[in-house]
């Protein structure tokens, strides 16, 4: 059971103002009165050397061989002292987001073992058949984000769409630092905001700072009440920051650990002493459902009660 | 008659200058300000967000005084109804007369009574925290604790 350690802030970028740290932003929030926060680091599919780049070795550019390894922060109980006096200690999460134009990234993704060490994953992406394409794909992630200067000329985004992604636990992120920086993104941002109103009634959203100095840094309460100009209602507001993220973070969780199997044993002398004694256990045990394959290989064969109905654990198992 | 609800904010301005600094410090310096330039900074971000229909919202009833000026403790009234638009306006509230402030919505009451509570018990642990922080420093207890303890009060009318 994965506790609730609200409130979120799911989105402290690693590459900050040079007059700061993410030290110095991860304290601040911490001061602020969040208690958890994830580490962002940003890439795009275009820094990823293809064969032929890899190759010519005379480009000069931004390339990355693999995706960099996710961010590490030692932090002492001085440095979250608020916490520290209720006995409670920061959950400190890693976040990679990935601008994507097309399903290509995946070839990098799949083949890389450092990018699946970020316990969140989030996806920003730059137009409506992108999205449609990586949705009907078998790939999954947490966060669908954007960019303030994407909004117009974007994602075109549906009804059909925005359900699609909710129903594959995908949360959708709106940064509120934005807001504070330019006049210009404050209208993008509340638009996009206002576009997720009407399409989806502002399902699983959540607020998340993309805070460059510690001066962007907004405290929990103050981001709930932003839920009003974002078009949310003040119960939206506030699971935005709290429960929300929550969800994020058991999804992620979900994401990583892959599809959740289930060992079905029969009941026999030998294992009766495992049987918990909880009232109505009894009763249970009639409707236990013995057809389907355990999922050790072999097993089935030493048994002998193979079900040909059921589906393998494993594929090509069949 | 039904009575005229109202909204109390119990709100914190921090300086600018220290919040961006990476050491630890507690601040007991006030700001360069009034009562007055608090409020006209709220209801000029008010009007750039909401326009000439949220400032007109919020100016009855609106007023703005200062808890206690040496640790940037401010209460703002509104009426219950307009006051969204004041609290979604509060975090974009940068600038006080020039001088950059970042704001903290610490409570948000019904009542001044709660308020009032809720301000007894954060100026005690603020006091608790200036004892620990400038305890190097030969700083007049009775002074200390006078100048973090004394809170104001609004006028509920």
């Amino acid at each position: 059971m994965i506790p609730i350690t609200s409130p979120y802030d799911l989105n402290i970028p690693m590459t900050c103002s040079p007059h700061t740290t993410p030290l110095v932003m991860v304290r601040r929030a911490l001061a602020l009165g969040y208690q958890t926060i994830a580490l962002n680091t940003e890439v795009s599919q275009n820094q990823f050397l293809t064969r032929k780049q890899a190759k010519d070795k005379a480009k000069n550019g931004d390339f990355l061989a693999d995706f960099p390894a996710p961010p590490t922060l030692s932090l002492t109980s001085e440095d979250y002292p608020l916490l520290a006096s209720r006995g409670l200690t920061p959950t400190i999460l890693t976040r990679l987001t990935i601008s994507i134009t097309n399903n290509d990234f995946m070839i990098h993704y799949n083949k890389s073992s450092i990018a699946k060490q970020y316990d969140l994953l989030a996806i920003n992406v730059s137009s409506s058949p992108c999205l449609s394409s990586l949705l009907k794909s078998s790939f999954r992630w947490d966060i669908l984000s954007f960019t303030p200067s994407s909004v117009i000329g974007g994602v075109r985004w549906t009804r059909k769409l925005y359900y699609e992604c909710v129903e594959k636990n995908v949360y959708f992120e709106l940064q509120y630092s934005p807001l504070i920086r330019d006049s210009l993104d404050r209208r993008r941002v509340i638009s996009h905001a206002h576009t997720y109103h009407s399409v989806g009634k502002s399902r699983n959203i959540i607020f998340t700072s993309e805070a460059r100095s510690p001066l962007e840094l907004r405290s929990p309460a103050d981001v709930a009440n932003l839920a009003w100009i974002m078009g949310l209602t003040e119960n939206q507001g506030k699971e935005a920051v709290g429960v929300k993220g929550w969800g994020v973070h058991k999804a992620a969780i979900g994401r990583r650990m892959g599809p959740f199997q289930v060992r079905v044993e029969k009941i026999g002398d030998e294992n009766f002493d495992k049987v918990p004694s909880t009232p109505g256990e009894s009763e249970e045990e009639g409707d236990r459902d013995e057809d389907c394959e355990p999922s050790t290989p072999g097993e089935s064969e030493e048994e002998g009660d193979r079900d040909e109905d059921c589906e393998p654990s494993t594929p090509g198992e069949s | 008659m039904v009575r005229f609800k109202k909204r109390y904010f119990v709100v914190e301005f921090e300086q600018a200058q220290y919040v961006n600094q990476s050491k630890e410090h507690f601040d007991l310096e006030p700001l360069n300000s009034k009562d007055i330039d608090i409020a006209n900074a709220v209801k000029d971000k008010v009007q750039e967000l909401h326009g000439d229909f949220g400032r007109a919202s919020i100016s009855v009833g609106f007023k703005v005084i200062y808890a206690n000026t040496t640790t940037r403790l401010v209460i703002i009234r509104t009426r219950h109804g307009p006051h969204r638009l004041v609290a979604s306006a509060l975090p974009f509230v940068t600038k006080i007369r020039a001088e950059g402030v970042v704001g903290q919505l610490l409570y948000t009451g019904a009542t001044i009574k709660h308020c009032q509570l809720f301000m007894v018990r954060r100026q005690t642990r603020q006091l608790e925290m200036a004892k620990k922080w400038l305890a190097n420093k030969k700083m007049d207890q009775e002074k200390l604790k006078e100048k973090i303890m004394d809170i104001r009060q609004i006028d509920p009318c």
